[in-house]
């Protein structure tokens, strides 16, 4: 298997498990790609929405083995990141104390998808998880987010 | 002749029951990392007449080896280097993985490692005949893959002599 397909298989799943899981993570929809400047049309839209960006901080380190096949050891990290607008949807409390325990929770739930026996997505095993929140404001709305950092190994490409 | 560099990830390794031809099917894979190590007791002999060295000899010879591997096929766990070719499991212990509690008997296997230079294709090779393992340490490492880590000590070798199959 090529080491891009390997990779791509990754994120596929990953996504494809986020988009089963839509409703409990407040989130109309998940795409790979870059947020800006997409994130306020689809936050309007949808009142959340995530984004799966891999090597988006850090690298794949990959070792070399021996033996003769193309397996690689990868250690990489791949970023999520979801923005919510409260006030488009019925969940608002309107409280910055309420809606930043929401969206933490948001983003709990997201890595509990992926923590235990659930860590493997395609061949990659989830080994660490690192999850930040934060909010900014535009005008007269609140736009809540949490990034998490999902750290993957590799070994096994053939 | 060419002089060229062989570098490390170009080994391979084989193992099988003592005796055994070497074979593609017999890789150790996926690897990281093999050695040998010649051991041997010297002995020296030192008299009055001279400072320097009289006599000299060796004995004790020990082949000391070492595996690290890292994919594996579970279904092979009985009858293959896990079990009757390293364990000395012998009777229905060499099918069912199974230690036989009334075998003493040490299970010996060859190992062959070898590796092709950067500018030439005959390979570097070391043969360890008749070797036996020492231990069969299994970790299971939080957040990591599993890797097998095997010493092993043979009755003899042999550098350089041996055909072996080059992938």
């Amino acid at each position: 298997m090529a080491t891009k397909t390997l990779f791509n298989n990754i994120v596929d799943a990953f996504i494809a498990k986020i988009n089963l899981n839509l409703v409990i993570l407040g989130v109309g929809g998940v795409e790979e790609r870059a947020e800006d400047p997409a994130v306020l049309d689809k936050v309007r839209k949808f009142g959340g929405y995530m984004y799966v960006i891999p090597l988006a901080e850090g690298r794949d380190r990959m070792d070399n083995m021996m033996g003769g096949t193309k397996d690689m050891y990868h250690n990489f990290s791949m970023n999520v990141v979801a923005y919510y607008d409260f006030t488009a949807t019925t969940k608002s409390s309107k409280s910055l104390t309420s809606d930043l325990r929401l969206t933490r929770d948001y983003g709990y739930t997201l890595i509990d998808l992926f923590n235990g026996d659930d860590n493997q997505v395609g061949k990659g095993f989830f080994y660490r998880f690192e999850l930040e929140q934060g909010y900014y404001e535009i005008i007269d709305r609140i736009i809540y987010t949490y990034n998490v950092k999902f750290f993957v190994k590799v070994l096994e490409t053939e | 002749m060419t002089a060229t560099t062989f570098f490390g990830n170009r080994a391979r390794a084989c193992v099988g029951v003592a005796g055994f031809t070497p074979a593609i099917a017999n890789l150790f894979t996926v690897d990281r990392g093999f050695e040998a190590n010649f051991e041997w007791t010297n002995h020296e002999l030192y008299g009055t007449d001279s400072i320097g060295r009289i006599d000299e000899a060796r004995s004790e010879l020990k082949v000391i080896g070492k595996l690290r591997g890292c994919k594996f096929d579970p279904a092979k766990g009985a009858g293959n280097i896990w079990t009757n070719m390293m364990l000395a499991i012998s009777g229905s212990g060499a099918t069912t993985g199974v230690i036989d509690l009334t075998s003493n008997t040490l299970q010996l296997f060859d190992v062959y490692i070898y590796q092709t230079g950067a500018a030439v294709s005959t390979p570097v090779s070391i043969v360890i005949y008749n070797a036996y393992l020492e231990a069969l340490p299994i970790p299971f490492p939080e957040n990591e893959f599993m890797i097998l880590d095997l010493t092993f000590k043979g009755r003899t070798g042999a550098i350089g002599v041996a055909t072996v199959p080059v992938t």
